[in-house]
């Protein structure tokens, strides 16, 4: 009991056999440790196993062999007297959702056999770090998504166990909250001694740990503390600044575009960072567009990008996997079948000429040429798409959208932040014809959605936070449907249905029930429906919560071709170092629009000169509740 | 594209998206299909009025062999089964609490004698009222039973009335007969009310009414293509009983399809229409199941399947006319077995029409307008 | 212990909230058992009366009319003279009448001779309605022959005379054996059908994931899942109990004590049949769909509630001695209608205890603290 580790894993895997298909190799003899006293971090893509590894820990699944050995017991045949000392928080916490916050978190103390004495202070504190304080009485199954996941992790850390199991605890959290439960849980491993083990899409988040894995495909790629990881990236990380008249996703897509240099790249603070690949030689054409590239300091996500590139470059090369291989060849055909099509559309050459001019063949030069050639033009004022004025929505006595008005131009690329609860959802659905509004006036595409929704809505693409396309049916029959209620003719459907196959890679899953796909190919599948019948303006609702970076980089791009085809984007996130690929944002807080603007003028909003869009935020939200609280 | 055709091609959309959500997955097939053929050969087997094997004992007191001969004929019938022949008559009450005889007959000590004195000789008769129908029959069946022993082995005279009986429809007065067209209305509306009302809250539950409501597509469109899929079924699960009855229950068809197709039509509309507005009032698939429920039994016992409607009193009758199940089973029923024509049921129509309206247009306000 | 204990009681507490939060719940535990004892009680009968019966009356004369006096003044009909068998047809075609008498025109003076004829025809698409005026045109007139007719008889013999006596139900209504089915009913209904929806839903929405990983035993689970439905479907039964003992004066002649204990042996029965179908099922729709075929519909077909058992296929008397409900009916009956008996209510809450253990034996056996 007295040993140095909470958890010691020997050679785990973990098989899931399922009657008719292949098995499942979710975990393939991974060994390692989880230190008391400490947080160690599990990172890894969607797939990698990290669930399966958590419910293993928690004894809610058997392991197919090797030993675990959690808190001094084997997981495997003592099972409960595990459970009875550990603490675990699913993904996917199970509230119950006709019982107000405070008879949830009762119910958990209860269970956990907390004394009321210890209770009432505890409660206090919970509720303060997750915000929950004014809403102890509200169902939750009322409660907006992000403080749903609050609210179960405040049930989780009603006691103080052994060993915390933590599973994706801040998705769709928004930054307050994950500053203040990271506070929480260094203060608990100070006081309580105990040994938490977290999995986190955050890399913010992995550098606060002791230790971190990095988990793929059901392997460790590599842990240690997060300098030693950081530090294998060093040397690699580059930024270039944005030139005048070019916009910073553009560059963003023109680097992350060149795989033969480059194995990431992201926007950060007015300019490109990216990591270039093993043989690390300079990109030979940033000097033809005035950008120079300057070495920068690593961090830990540019480690996790970096080696998880690596790891699916040496899986593609590893030809010993029959079934690798044919996937393999599957994607990379369909590669090669799209690149025609897709470049053709993302230079904004209408039909027609894409067939007068058949034959010829977009190189990877004039896709950069069009990313890096300054249109002024586009930056003038254009039409107004979506114009929102005096926007109210009540709930009761209730405002949970107040008196909000902006407006949207034709292709921008718009961000609407803000801490849970602050509105974002609501007025999105407003916006998008869900949720009839109180009084205001909307009108999206030109066409009043308050008068006539049904006439709006021909305009719209919808991406929704969780997935929610129809899991028995296939991808082909999926998008079928999508084309079918959008009304496109029996033609153009089968176009526009190919053209989406290629264009989010789909054709080698084209017969596999939605709702078995894995979580990137999901989003991948939500876009192609969202997008089959062209529209002018695509609503995203958190799209990118709960996916791995990788799957966000590829996102993004196909934001950026987007809008470039003149594509409206209006989307929410809680990733902050998102906004950075918006053309404006808009940050919300309880109901009331606090402030609009490009990334960098809200940037130059902040007093203390944050660069980092997450601490940018924080400030900004912070200094409009100071300002309230003074008006009042 | 004409805008007509745009909106039929979007419910089209609509349509082969249910149907294919309905019947993809083998476990639904499943639940489809099985319960029908199982309540039909429940009811069919199960349902009945008609007596057979009814368990019953005696008390001979008076030992002749005209007493003899009277068991006998009540043997001779089939109907009834002797268990025991009791002693006394004060062994009867534990036999028939027990429920291992719902009846006993006491003959009396001077049943001979009485009978060879030309005058009336009193059999007691016992039957168990827990079950208040089984021991009417019961009694009735005796009393035919008593009747002929007096004349064919008593030579009592036919009496100065003689009346002959006949059912029409139905010469055999067997119940499966009532029971299994019945049924075609009952397990079609179940099943209906329960596909229905989970086609929404299912949606809602996944997320994917959200995804559906941002489509360019009107209510009406979705009701309409969600009937579809309900209708498909419900016609199936009433073509599959139908066939049952006729040719594996025997009970001869006499009416015309096409009217009997024209009010299941309209009948599973109208439980479309109950079930799509459920589906708009509940918040989750388990508030689903269970106000299907809720309704199902009291309309079930309100249509006249077990019990006629016009027993009722006066108020609950009012209450029927807003339950489609109890024209349907009218009209279904005098369609199969008296053969009607269209002119005969039309009333029956405009009741389940009324509810078809007003549900759907209910249902459709509800989609659209409820705050989830 | 106290851990146990404290835990269970949490549970229980959340549990008690749910139902008391979802007004669906409620709605199935307690307004569904009285709209239907309501319904039972004061309208959905087996008993016919005010039968309306069309009399075609081919010529007047004294001995019709007399005739039509003694039938006017039986509470059972409603009668209506016509004058020929057209019209009769016709008002049986509409749906008038449920039942013919033809009396001849040469009625009165054949009936001189001893040689009456008359001729009563039913409806039998309603069989139970036709059974029933069946039944009751022949007592009538036989009665109407026996006691105006001053005819004198020749006899060699005498006659038997049945004596009929219903026993346990005086009242001679049906009202009185629907309730102890009724209760049933509920019993299973809350039992079965609502328990497996809402573990079912638990296992749906993730919630045991969350649950499982912390102290909590799986007995723990199943005990807190037990006691708030088994409150909730004693609430419903004794609601059925006051209604049916003050308003429609059913008599409880046996021990009530007796009545809650055999209740508690059939529900840890039955709410142990929903864990289980839920555990196996995880799923809201095929729990369900499972709960009304092997739990509702048995009980409702197959236990003697609705049909006498004994009349049924021999393999259907076997699937019925296979299930909890049959016996549970038993003891109800029997209790309400006839009083203790000791050896009925002692073999057959053997029988239940013996359910329950197997029952509660096999879903500690399935709900087990682990996922996928």
């Amino acid at each position: 009991m007295d040993t140095k580790w909470a958890v010691q894993a020997n050679h785990v895997s973990k098989n899931f056999i399922i009657p008719g298909k292949e098995t499942v190799h979710a975990l393939q003899d991974v060994s390692f440790t989880v230190e008391r006293g400490a947080i160690t971090g599990l990172i890894g893509p969607d797939g990698a196993g990290k669930t399966t590894l958590m419910r293993l820990l928690a004894g809610l699944m058997d392991v197919t062999s090797g030993e675990l050995d959690v808190l001094g017991l084997s997981v495997n045949k003592e099972s409960e007297k595990v459970q009875a000392l550990l603490s675990y928080m699913p993904q996917k916490f199970g509230l119950y959702e006709d019982l107000s916050v405070q008879e949830n978190m009762n119910l958990y103390a209860d269970l956990h056999g907390i004394p009321q004495t210890i209770r009432k202070e505890r409660f206090t504190r919970l509720l303060e770090m997750t915000g929950l304080t004014a809403f102890t009485g509200r169902q939750a199954g009322r409660l907006s998504g992000g403080m749903k996941q609050k609210l179960g992790l405040a049930c989780t850390l009603v006691r103080s166990p052994k060993l915390l199991l933590l599973d994706e605890p801040t998705v769709g959290v928004d930054p307050f909250s994950r500053q203040e439960l990271w506070a929480i849980l260094h203060q608990l491993i100070k006081s309580d001694d105990l040994a938490v083990f977290v999995s986190t899409a955050y890399m913010d988040e992995a550098a606060q740990c002791k230790e971190v894995y990095v988990l793929n495909k059901g392997r460790f790629l590599a842990h240690g503390t997060p300098d030693e990881l950081t530090q294998l990236s060093q040397g690699r990380c580059y930024q270039v600044r944005v030139p005048k008249g070019l916009l910073m996703r553009d560059v963003q897509a023109a680097i992350i575009d060149d795989s033969d240099y480059v194995v990431d790249a992201v926007p950060e603070g007015g300019a490109v960072r990216y990591i270039k690949n093993k043989r690390n030689q300079p990109i030979p054409w940033l000097a033809q567009y005035q950008m120079e590239e300057k070495p920068i300091a690593s961090r830990l996500e540019d480690t996790f990008m970096m080696l998880l590139k690596e790891d699916e470059l040496a899986r593609k090369q590893d030809s010993s996997l029959l079934e690798d291989r044919r996937v393999t060849q599957a994607a990379l055909l369909s590669e090669k079948q799209s690149s025609l099509v897709e470049n053709k559309e993302e230079l904004g050459i209408d039909k027609d000429t894409i067939v007068a001019r058949q034959q010829a063949i977009l190189t990877k030069e004039d896709i950069r040429n069009r990313l890096l050639t300054p249109h002024f033009e586009e930056r003038e004022e254009r039409p107004i798409e979506v114009s929102v004025s005096h926007l109210i929505r009540r709930f009761g006595d209730f405002t949970a959208v107040s008196n909000t008005s902006f407006t949207v131009q034709k292709g921008e690329v718009f961000g609407l932040l803000g801490p849970n609860g602050a509105g974002k959802t609501t007025t999105f659905r407003m916006l998008c014809g869900l949720l009839p509004v109180t009084s205001g006036d909307l009108m999206v595409g030109g066409v009043d959605v308050v008068k006539s929704r049904t006439k709006a809505r021909t305009n719209f693409g919808y991406v929704a936070q969780k997935f929610s396309l129809y899991g028995t049916l296939s991808v082909r029959e999926n998008l079928n449907f999508f084309g079918g209620v959008y009304g496109l003719s029996d033609k153009r459907k089968e176009e526009r249905i190919e053209a989406m196959l290629d264009e989010f890679k789909l054709h080698d899953v084209i017969d596999m029930a939605a709702g078995e796909l894995p979580g990137g190919y999901k989003q991948r599948l939500s876009m192609a429906a969202a997008l089959l019948h062209q529209p002018r303006i695509l609503f995203l609702d958190e799209p990118t919560s709960g996916i791995d970076p990788l799957t966000r980089r590829n996102f993004w791009r196909q934001i950026t071709k987007l809008s470039k085809m003149g594509t409206t984007i209006i989307i929410t996130t809680h990733f902050m170092e998102e906004a950075e690929y918006c053309d404006r944002i808009m940050i919300q807080d309880a109901g009331k629009l606090i402030a609009i603007g490009k990334p960098d003028d809200l940037r130059k909003q902040s007093k203390s000169g944050a660069i980092n869009m997450n601490d940018v935020f924080i400030e900004i939200v912070l200094d409009g509740r100071k300002a309230k609280e003074a008006a009042i | 594209m004409s805008a007509w055709r745009l909106w039929w091609q979007q419910v089209w959309a609509i349509t082969i998206k249910e149907l294919l959500t309905t019947f993809k997955d083998p476990r639904s097939r499943i639940v489809l299909i099985i319960p029908v053929f199982v309540q039909g050969f429940l009811f069919g087997y199960a349902a009945t009025y008609n007596l057979n094997r009814v368990p019953y004992v005696y008390v001979d007191e008076s030992h002749s062999q005209r007493a003899r001969d009277f068991i006998d004929a009540i043997n001779y019938t089939g109907i009834f089964t002797l268990k025991e022949v009791l002693e006394s008559p004060s062994q009867i009450a534990s036999r028939i609490e027990s429920g291992e005889a719902i009846m006993a007959v006491v003959i009396p000590q001077n049943f001979d004698s009485q009978l060879s004195n030309r005058s009336k000789a009193e059999v007691q008769l016992i039957t168990d009222g827990k079950n208040s129908m089984t021991a009417g029959l019961t009694t009735a069946y005796m009393t035919e039973i008593a009747q002929q022993f007096n004349h064919q082995q008593l030579g009592l005279p036919d009496g100065p009335v003689n009346l002959s009986m006949r059912t029409w429809f139905n010469p055999n007065l067997q119940s499966s007969w009532t029971f299994l067209p019945g049924l075609i209305g009952l397990v079609s509306m179940t099943q209906v009310l329960m596909l229905a009302g989970l086609s929404v809250a299912r949606e809602r539950e996944n997320g994917t009414f959200d995804q559906l409501l941002v489509t360019p597509v009107s209510s009406w469109q979705i009701m309409i293509a969600k009937s579809i899929p309900s209708m498909i079924i419900g016609l199936f699960q009433s073509t599959v009983l139908l066939g049952l009855s006729v040719f594996w229950f025997q009970v001869p068809f006499s009416g015309s399809l096409l009217v009997l197709y024209a009010v299941l039509i309209v009948f599973v509309l109208s439980s479309i229409g109950i079930g799509l507005s459920i589906s708009a009032i509940a918040n989750n698939m388990q508030q689903v199941l269970v106000y299907v429920f809720v309704l199902l039994l009291p309309l079930a016992l309100l249509s006249g399947l077990a019990t006629p409607v016009h027993n009722m009193p006066e108020s609950l009758q009012v209450l029927t006319y807003a339950n489609p199940m109890r024209f349907a089973l009218d009209a279904i029923r005098r369609v199969y077995l008296e053969g009607v024509g269209m002119g005969a049921i039309i009333f029956d129509f405009i009741p389940m029409l009324v509810m078809t309206f007003v549900t759907m247009v209910l249902a459709a306000w509800l989609f659209r307008n409820k705050v989830v | 212990m106290t851990d146990t204990l404290r835990r269970i009681s949490a549970l229980t507490y959340k549990e008690t909230l749910q139902i008391l939060r979802d007004r669906s719940t409620i709605l199935l535990g307690v307004v569904l058992p009285l709209v239907l004892i309501i319904l039972i009680g004061s309208g959905v009968s087996l008993d016919v009366k005010n039968i309306p019966l069309a009399i075609v009356v081919e010529q007047q004369d004294q001995t019709s009319d007399n005739l039509i006096g003694a039938i006017k003044g039986s509470t059972y009909f409603e009668p209506i003279i016509v004058r020929n068998m057209a019209t009769a047809k016709e008002l049986m075609h509409d749906r008038k009448i449920d039942g013919i008498l033809v009396i001849p025109g040469d009625f009165g003076a054949r009936l001189q001779q001893g040689q009456g004829q008359l001729q009563g025809i039913t409806y039998g698409v309603d069989t139970s309605l036709a059974m029933s005026v069946q039944n009751d045109i022949v007592a009538a007139v036989s009665e109407w022959a026996a006691n105006d007719l001053q005819l004198p008889v020749v006899r060699s013999f005498g006659y038997i005379q049945l004596v009929p006596r219903m026993w346990f139900n005086d009242a001679y209504s049906s009202t009185w054996f629907f309730v102890p089915g009724l209760i049933m009913l509920i019993m299973t209904i809350v039992g079965v059908f609502l328990t497996s929806v809402v573990m079912a839903r638990e296992w749906e929405r993730g919630t045991f994931e969350s649950l499982f990983v912390t102290p909590v035993k799986p007995v723990e689970i199943i005990l807190a899942k037990i006691i708030p439905y088994y409150v909730l479907a004693m609430v419903g039964m004794i609601m059925c109990l006051l209604m049916s003992y003050y308003v429609y004066q059913v008599p409880m002649r046996g021990s009530l004590a007796v009545i809650f204990g055999v209740s508690t042996l059939y529900l840890i029965v039955s709410l142990n049949i929903g864990l289980l179908i839920s555990a196996v099922t995880k799923s809201q729709f095929l729990s369900c769909q499972m709960a009304l075929l092997v739990s509702f519909l048995p009980a409702l077909m197959l236990t003697g509630f609705l049909f006498d058992v004994h009349s049924q296929p021999l393999l259907i008397q076997y699937i019925s001695q296979i299930l909890p409900a049959t016996y549970y009916l038993q003891v109800l009956e029997s209790l309400f209608l006839s009083g203790n008996n000791w050896a009925l209510i002692s073999k057959n809450c053997l029988i239940l205890a013996g359910f329950a253990l197997v029952f509660t034996v096999l879903t500690l056996h399935v709900t087990r603290k682990k996922v996928g």
